[in-house]
């Protein structure tokens, strides 16, 4: 893959050089920074530096319009959800990145997923990699690394005074074809640099978890205590879910009235209590022991199974958001210890 | 003054009694300064459980909660739960219990003197990224912080939750042991809603219009409150339905709002809604702007008698007619 | 076009319903701003129907009932003084403008007091604009 150097200085410059094109970034806004358009360059507060900011609303929105529909006394007009613009994403880290790539399985089965789809073909990914991560990181230990190029067009590493930029795909060079003037060749020197930064990096990340056969391993603690005692301060509600990259349910509903309205899809959580909730009133995961015993396998043994992926990028966001500490390592190294007796 | 070892104390006796099934308390967390609650089942689990200002949570909260509450708990003729709350936590019992939500008889309280638990945001910004060997003793008017193999002493009012430093009583309202002796409460004036309702009506309205856009709807802030516990809520049912299920900042209006009143005069400002926002909204705002003026409008206070009748049920002839045509 | 707002009102059966009744067939003149809903008691309403209302988009929202003391139910009017006193001051802290939200007591004579009552909350709420909280009908949004 190509390599290139970007000056620091040249960031804003080289943003507005990517062209008539919607720009997402992470913003900062009323104390907290979320992935937003950005309008104008220069006068955004882009931040690079926090990385509690999910993108997963970009391809996979909260609320999504599938289609409106108006009664026109003689049945119903429809009108298909908004089409969205070509779009590129600036400052995904490469765990968000490698999150989508865990998703396309998911929807692109027999029926593919036109709406995912649509945005996933028309969005550009252009990374950042870590040189911060925080104690809830464990990427290596799904496979990831801060410096990964995993599921990214563009791949940015801050090694100083400069990016060290990777060109990783087609889309992404076909992206930065307006760039040229501040994208300069890379000395050799540079190139090693990225290979240190992500070594120091690395070297941050104190938090692992050993998932060495664990979608085998997970089938067999099943029926065990372990999940009554893990779940019992589950207050069951949906931050784990909302903010995790990969999680991907939905509900479906309909608003506004008989005479118009809107189709929306939007996201639901395993966690709630009435998620499988039967109209007859039997709930299959009655209890909070059984949710998480299955948020648990599908991110372990039932995604990794059916698509291939494991359905975790050890991003940690569910480990410190979780309001009374359910930590999924603590988890899965107690399944490791249970099946050892 | 440590009150782990006197409360694993206390809770080794406790949890020896044939009528007590359950207690649940605080144990170190996973990892860095986090701090776990419980639910322990035998008298040799009692040195999980720790007490220091990380013991953030309210716990009451599981009291109503399925498979944990009173009504569900049952372990042969043991159907007593034991409960570790500070002052602030012990408020919402005076509440459940006034409202009939849990039976006296089916709690043994362990109150504990608390001097303020800490602000975990403010804690981890200024101490980031501990992973283990940690710990928070608070040292008179100062926090003992045990970071990265150092002590490090901050003053108490640079890491403190807010709510503890308007606290209105360090003593809690119920109990049947108490560990610790109360020192002296700083006093609540509502000096941070006086402020907000000082702003005008536009400013109010921008605060809110972006505070409320950052909601997911996660019902974080409704799973925590000990207060919030019906079974079937108004906020997400669908028939009849109040609040659409898109996320935006008018179904988000409706949502806190709803919430807020229905906690009105019942919310005891544990601030626990506030805490485990994912999105830092300032939840206890809209509560304690409804608890200023359920005092003052109608001299209510909830969570101090545990008899007492709720606010909206009561009434009194001469209540104002504030802005009533 | 000059801005004619919406109020939805909320009026007990027993008082202020028969009162805007009265004042119908005197031939009282009052704007034709007001929607009337009319409930058995104002401690049938529910707080979060205002708040519903001005989602819904009305401008302004009254609720009206009988005069303490005067309640076909004895006290249930008492109830409601508690619940929309606080509600109104809640609603004010949130930015929604104390004019738009108010509550009245008028009996089943006073047609004359409706008239000025609607008038009152329908030349505040002409001043203050259509409400900024009302959902948007906007079915083919672009959200991220």
């Amino acid at each position: 893959m190509d390599t290139v150097i970007l000056h620091k200085e040249n960031l804003n410059e080289f943003l507005k050089s990517l062209g008539d094109i919607r720009l997402v970034a992470p913003v900062a806004e009323n104390g907290k920074t979320r992935f937003e358009v950005v309008e104008d360059v220069d006068k955004a507060v882009i931040v690079l530096d926090d990385y509690t900011a999910s993108p997963k609303k970009v391809m996979f929105p909260q609320t999504e319009t599938l289609f409106s529909f108006k009664n026109s006394g003689a049945g119903f007009d429809t009108a298909a959800g908004t089409h969205p613009p070509v779009t590129v994403v600036f400052g995904i880290r490469p765990c968000d990145a490698k999150a989508f790539t865990v998703l396309d399985p998911l929807f692109s089965q027999d029926k593919e997923d036109p709406y995912y789809k649509e945005k996933r073909e028309s969005t550009i990914l252009v990374g950042n990699a870590c040189t911060e991560p925080t104690n809830r990181c464990f990427c290596p230990s799904v496979g990831g690394s801060p410096g990964s190029t995993e599921g990214l067009d563009v791949l940015l590493t801050d090694i100083g005074d400069e990016y060290h930029v990777e060109i990783v795909t087609d889309k992404g060079k076909e992206l930065l074809k307006g760039s040229e003037t501040v994208l300069l060749d890379a000395p050799k020197d540079k190139r090693k640099a990225k290979e240190e930064v992500v070594g120091r990096s690395l070297a941050k990340i104190r938090r692992q978890v050993d998932l060495k056969m664990m979608h085998e391993i997970l089938p067999g603690v099943f029926e065990h205590d372990m999940w009554k005692e893990m779940a019992e301060k589950c207050i069951g509600c949906g931050i784990c879910t909302y903010n995790c990259p990969t999680c991907h349910c939905f509900d479906i509903q309909d608003e506004g009235s008989t005479a118009t309205g809107r189709r929306i899809r939007v996201w639901d959580a395993c966690m709630y209590p009435e998620f499988t909730l039967h109209a007859s009133g039997e709930n299959p995961r009655p209890d909070r022991s059984a949710r998480l015993r299955n948020r648990m396998m599908h991110k372990f043994t039932y995604y990794p199974t059916n698509m291939g992926h494991i359905g975790c990028v050890g991003c940690g966001r569910c480990i410190e958001l979780c309001p009374v500490n359910i930590d999924l390592i603590e988890i899965l190294t107690r399944v490791r210890e249970v099946i050892n007796e | 003054m440590d009150a782990t070892k006197p409360l694993r104390n206390i809770a080794r006796e406790i949890l020896s009694r044939d009528d007590v099934a359950c207690l649940i308390g605080y144990e170190k967390g996973s990892y860095g300064f986090r701090v776990a609650p419980c639910v322990l089942k035998d008298p040799d689990q009692a040195d999980r459980l720790v007490f220091s200002p990380l013991c953030v949570h309210n716990l009451t909260n599981y009291l109503t909660l399925e498979n944990i509450g009173p009504l569900a708990q049952k372990d042969g003729d043991a159907d007593k739960i034991a409960i570790v709350v500070k002052a602030c936590d012990s408020r919402a019992l005076a509440v459940l219990m006034a409202e009939k939500g849990i039976d006296r008889e089916k709690v043994v309280v362990i109150g504990v003197c608390s001097s303020g638990v800490v602000d975990l945001k403010k804690l981890e910004k200024r101490f980031p990224n501990a992973v283990e060997n940690t710990e928070v003793v608070r040292r008179n008017g100062a926090f003992s912080v045990m970071y990265q193999g150092e002590t490090v002493e901050v003053p108490a009012e640079e890491l403190l939750s807010a709510k503890c430093m308007r606290c209105k009583n360090r003593l809690p309202v119920v109990y049947d042991e108490l560990v610790g002796e109360p020192d002296e409460a700083p006093g609540d004036e509502f000096a941070d809603v006086r402020e907000s309702e000082a702003r005008s009506v536009e400013e109010k309205f921008e605060k809110w219009h972006s505070e409320l856009e950052k909601c997911i709807r996660c019902y974080a802030c409704r799973n925590i409150c000990p207060l919030c516990y019906c079974s079937d809520c108004a906020l997400d049912r669908l028939n009849p339905q109040l609040i659409r299920r898109s996320v935006n900042y008018q179904e988000n209006l409706l949502f806190h709002m709803t919430r807020a009143f229905h906690l009105a005069g019942r919310c005891i400002d544990c601030g626990e809604c506030e805490r485990v926002c994912p999105q830092d909204i300032p939840l206890m705002e809209l509560n304690r702007k409804l608890a200023k003026d359920v005092k003052e409008l109608y001299d209510y206070e909830p969570g101090v008698d545990p008899e007492a009748k709720a606010l909206f049920a009561t009434f009194r002839p001469e209540d104002p007619d504030e802005g009533i045509m | 076009m000059k801005f004619e707002p919406t109020i939805v009102a909320f009026l007990c059966n027993w008082c202020t319903y028969a009162g805007a009744d009265l004042a119908g067939t005197s031939r009282f003149q009052y704007p034709a701003n007001v929607r009337i809903v009319r409930v058995m008691c104002s401690s049938r309403i529910n707080p979060a129907f205002i708040v519903n209302a001005f989602l819904e988009g009305a401008d302004g929202v009254l609720v009206s009932g009988c005069h303490p003391g005067e309640c076909h139910y004895i006290n249930g009017n008492f109830m409601a003084r508690r619940r929309f006193v606080l509600l109104k001051r809640f609603l004010e802290h949130l930015g929604i403008h104390p004019d738009r939200f108010k509550m009245s007591w008028v009996s089943a004579s006073e047609a004359g007091k409706w008239t000025e009552v609607v008038k009152d909350i329908t030349d505040a709420v002409k001043i203050l604009g259509p409400n900024k909280i009302k959902r948007e009908q906007v079915w083919m949004q672009q959200s991220l």
